[in-house]
């Protein structure tokens, strides 16, 4: 969790290979099934500023037809 | 008779079964953390939402594939997708100083001034980036769909033309009807979209 709390301070104009190498890091544990991530992402909510619900149905409906082919990256391989 | 409160579990398996309301009751109760994961990383709510938008539409490609197995951790399997396409982002943004790489499409898109890395004029560039999705929003669907997964999805000509079922040059003729719209629109308001 610590790398998250560094991750999530980091200034975003820093996005070299200092950031993506933490994220790889991040990417390799199992922070992800934390209860503190979750809390913590509680605490901190932040809301979107459009309806994602609608974005994700309006992309669906306007690519129904589309078999989307997405770049092969590590969590395709998660299960 | 379906439970009142499904688990996540409950949804997915709905969902396979053929029900798709099932991953909206998914993305309604899982969208608030996803989506403040991803804006505590990136820090811009166009970005973020773009990218919220690629994991859903990714969660929803691999449970349709049956790349996921219950373990009771739906949420995590979900915030690990998002983790990967945000590092993805980063590594292309890091790769490439333009939003767009070919030459086809040169006026709206393929400009140095939507690269990422000028922040001193990041306020401005979100609006025109916001500008320039709402009109891509506006175009007809056979348009929106090409530029959708030209400019958002990074796909190739060759590629959209495969997954659109159609030939490579109506899905060029597509993509220039749109930009021929575009500019239109963009005359007929009288936009700016320029620094």
């Amino acid at each position: 969790m610590n790398d998250v709390y560094t991750l999530l301070n980091l200034d975003r104009k820093n996005t070299g290979q200092e950031m993506i190498s933490l994220m790889d890091r991040i990417a390799n544990s199992d922070v992800f099934e934390s209860v503190e991530l979750v809390e913590y992402l509680d605490r901190f909510k932040v809301k979107s500023q459009s309806n994602l619900l609608h974005r994700i149905l309006g992309f669906r409906q306007s690519t129904k037809n589309v078999n989307l082919k997405f770049p092969d990256i590590a969590e395709i391989a998660l299960n | 008779m379906r439970k009142i409160n499904p688990t996540d579990y409950d949804l997915v398996k709905q969902f396979i079964d053929g029900n798709d309301d099932s991953i909206d009751t998914l993305v309604t109760r899982h969208r608030d953390r996803v989506y403040t994961y991803i804006y505590l990383i990136v820090k811009n709510h166009q970005l973020s939402e773009d990218l919220f938008q690629d994991t859903f539409i990714k969660v929803i490609r691999s449970l349709r594939m049956g790349k996921y197995q219950d373990n009771g951790k739906f949420l995590a399997w979900v915030l690990r997708i998002a983790h990967n396409l945000i590092i993805d982002h980063f590594r292309k943004e890091k790769q490439n100083n333009t939003f767009s790489k070919d030459d086809y499409e040169l006026d709206i898109f393929n400009s140095s001034k939507y690269c990422e890395g000028n922040y001193e004029d990041e306020l401005i560039q979100n609006q025109i980036h916001d500008d320039v999705r709402k009109l891509v929003d506006e175009l007809p669907e056979d348009q929106r769909e090409v530029v959708i997964l030209r400019h958002y999805k990074g796909l190739s000509f060759k590629e959209i033309a495969e997954h659109t079922d159609v030939s490579i040059n109506t899905a060029l003729g597509r993509m220039r009807y749109a930009l021929i719209n575009m500019r239109k629109t963009i005359e007929e308001r009288n936009m700016s979209l320029t620094f």
